[in-house]
């Protein structure tokens, strides 16, 4: 092997010199180092950096109602009603608040108000020519919007964002101002989808809020009820007397001495069901949870009169139940036998606290 | 060919070598303070806030009750977080455990926790949830308040009559002579409450005066209006026989956000009120 022979006398490469002037590499790569070396021990070193509180909002049902003032659509079948639902349109109207809750912030600015015009009338009262005897039940949810805001700026909310509610996303305009450390609450009517074939649905919401009011938007936490599988008509199920969906509206309700008299325009002779007591009609007819002693009186071609035999129970003592106005009677439908809602009105329930006071 | 490279260590580089250990100093202090300065490398701070959705429970005769207490958590931060109860007790109330007890919340999630709670519900004070303790990635664990702990009220109204946070009584006498309800309401545990809306299934009765604030043992008489036409509202459901009032327990020594939210509470006023709103609203006119 041949070794090449150095030049002796040739002049050295420049070194790489600890120090040998000429090169900033190293300089640099020791700046480098010190600063990385630097900035890993001072973020070892340092606190972490406090949480934030962001606002949060929380929804649940404040109430549940049923708006049975529209006739039900010829076309329908009374067994299958088809609530065709909105948002209401009070709800738009309706989110205009402060955080002052002393004010408007707690003030329902639905048709809840005292004096709002209402569509409800006595049955004994309507015209018996005028009023339809077959409604449609739509059902109404009060949405409660608590807001709570832990900054210190205010924030001014301009909108919520509610999946769940109907088949397809609705969007309500707010225009909802809660001051720094301070909450603010809203109630927000919606009407559900509760059709027959509507697959329920759980309660989603977001708000939206003006830009740099300190966030753009968040997800709003729905209560328990609103987040059950069955979705808001379950709610309405459970709370509201079946047959809600298709009620019927009493032709005339009348006192008679202790008794109550009921003509039901819609149920013929054949449909009513209930026992023959000596020959004697006995519909099967509950008012909340209580049986009626009661008896039909059937002709034919005149309609069908019920007369609740007095005196008439006084509705669950002690407890804050509202008192009924509503008659649910069996009957046949659809091959086998279902409860039907009769709307009678004050006139039952001035009946059923006859013997309260006693 | 050329003479390789030869490092130069004699004894006069010393300097220079010092002179590097400087820079390299210099470099780390200033690495340590811009790192502070402009947050490098520094996680986001977490986002993450609790309130109360939902309270079970309540009803029975003893003075501290055990409810259930549901809570959401939101995050908003960029990295997840852990909730865990809080190490002391509330004013007048107590977490004993949470289910789950070690909540974690991804990002841009809602949490929900359920908490085993006893309140002193005939504590004179407002009721006030403990802080929950949110644990950050790094491990450092902050106080988390909960909002909307007022709602905790509610549970009270359920309990015996001597501490719910109100109580009424109706005089159908004095409502006679100007179709107004009189009401007399009371603060049973003497807690500061102030009175915000009465409502009558769903719907809103006019008060006055328009707000009330009880304070101490003493009653205050409210005079309700009836609606002028039967509200449809009634027309499925029926004659209200209890009302729902909107309350909150006193906040102005407190400017954390949940002492001002508000309970809603259900007073039973029975057949006073029922034939009341027979009278006014729906007369049945035969």
């Amino acid at each position: 092997m041949t070794v090449p022979a150095w030049d002796l006398d040739a002049p050295a490469e420049t070194p790489l010199a600890v120090g040998g002037g000429g090169s900033l590499g190293p300089l640099l790569a020791i700046c480098l180092a010190g600063l990385g070396v630097g900035g890993l021990v001072g973020s070892a070193l340092s606190p972490t950096t406090a949480p934030s509180f962001p606002p949060i909002a929380t929804l649940s049902i404040r109430e549940v109602y049923v708006d049975a003032s529209e006739p039900l659509p010829p076309t329908s079948s009374s067994a299958a009603a088809t609530n065709t639902a909105t948002t209401s349109a009070a709800a738009t109207n309706a989110a205009s608040a402060t955080s002052n809750p002393t004010a408007s912030a707690l003030g329902n600015p639905t048709a809840s108000a005292p004096g709002s015009t209402v569509g409800a009338t006595s049955a004994s009262t309507a015209s018996p020519t005028a009023q339809p005897t077959a409604l449609k039940g739509q059902a109404v949810v009060v949405l409660r919007l608590q807001v709570e805001n832990p900054a210190a700026g205010p924030l001014r909310l301009t909108a919520l964002r509610l999946d769940g509610v109907t088949s397809s996303s609705n969007l309500l305009p707010l225009d909802l101002l809660v001051a720094g450390h301070r909450s603010a609450q809203i109630d927000l009517p919606v009407r559900p989808d509760c059709s027959p074939g509507r697959k329920p649905a759980a309660v989603r919401a977001r708000l939206t809020s003006l830009p740099g009011s300190g966030s753009d938007g968040f997800g709003v936490a729905p209560s328990r009820a609103l987040i059950q599988p069955g979705g808001l008509c379950s709610q309405v199920d459970s709370q509201m007397p079946n047959g809600w969906r298709t009620p019927l509206l009493a032709y005339d309700a009348r006192l008679d001495g202790i008794d109550l008299e009921v003509t039901v325009d819609e149920l013929s002779e054949e449909k009513v069901v209930g026992l023959l007591v000596d020959g004697q009609l006995q519909p099967t007819v509950f008012a909340g949870e209580e049986l009626l002693n009661t008896t039909a009186r059937l002709e034919r071609g005149e309609a069908p009169r019920l007369r609740l035999r007095g005196p008439p129970p006084c509705p669950q003592p002690g407890s804050s139940a509202p008192v009924p106005s509503t008659l649910r009677l069996l009957v046949p439908e659809d091959g086998g036998i279902q409860p039907r809602l009769v709307i009678v009105g004050s006139a039952l329930t001035q009946w059923l606290q006859l013997d309260c006071g006693r | 060919m050329r003479r390789p490279m030869v490092i130069n260590l004699a004894p006069g580089n010393n300097r220079r070598a010092l002179s590097f250990v400087l820079i390299g100093l210099l470099s780390l202090t200033v690495g340590y303070i811009g790192q502070g300065f402009w947050d490098v490398g520094r996680p986001t701070p977490a986002a993450a806030s609790a309130i109360v959705t939902d309270v079970v429970g309540g009803a029975g005769s003893r003075k501290s009750v055990r409810i259930l207490v549901s809570l959401a958590i939101t995050n908003t931060g960029t990295a997840p977080v852990q909730v865990f109860k809080p190490e002391s007790r509330g004013d007048g109330t107590e977490i004993l455990a949470l289910t789950p007890s070690d909540l974690r919340v991804d990002p841009d999630r809602i949490g929900r926790v359920d908490a085993d709670v006893t309140l002193d519900c005939d504590r004179p004070e407002p009721l006030q949830l403990a802080d929950l303790q949110l644990q950050l990635t790094d491990g450092a664990r902050r106080p988390l308040q909960i909002n909307g702990a007022g709602m905790v009220l509610e549970a009270c109204s359920r309990a015996s009559t001597a501490v719910r946070p109100l109580a009424a009584t109706t005089s159908v006498k004095s409502s006679a002579d100007d179709g107004r309800l009189a009401v007399r309401l009371s603060s049973p545990t003497g807690r500061a409450i102030d009175v915000l809306a009465v409502r009558a299934g769903g719907v809103d009765l006019a008060m006055s005066p328009t707000t009330v604030t009880l304070a101490g043992k003493s009653s205050v008489v409210v005079r309700l209006t009836a609606p002028t036409a039967c509200p449809t509202q009634w027309r499925v459901t029926g004659i209200p026989s209890a009302v729902t009032v909107d309350l909150r327990s006193d906040p102005a020594t407190d400017l954390r956000a949940s002492a001002d939210s508000g309970a809603t509470v259900r007073l039973r006023l029975g057949s006073g009120l029922t034939s009341w709103l027979l009278d006014r609203s729906c007369p049945e006119r035969g």
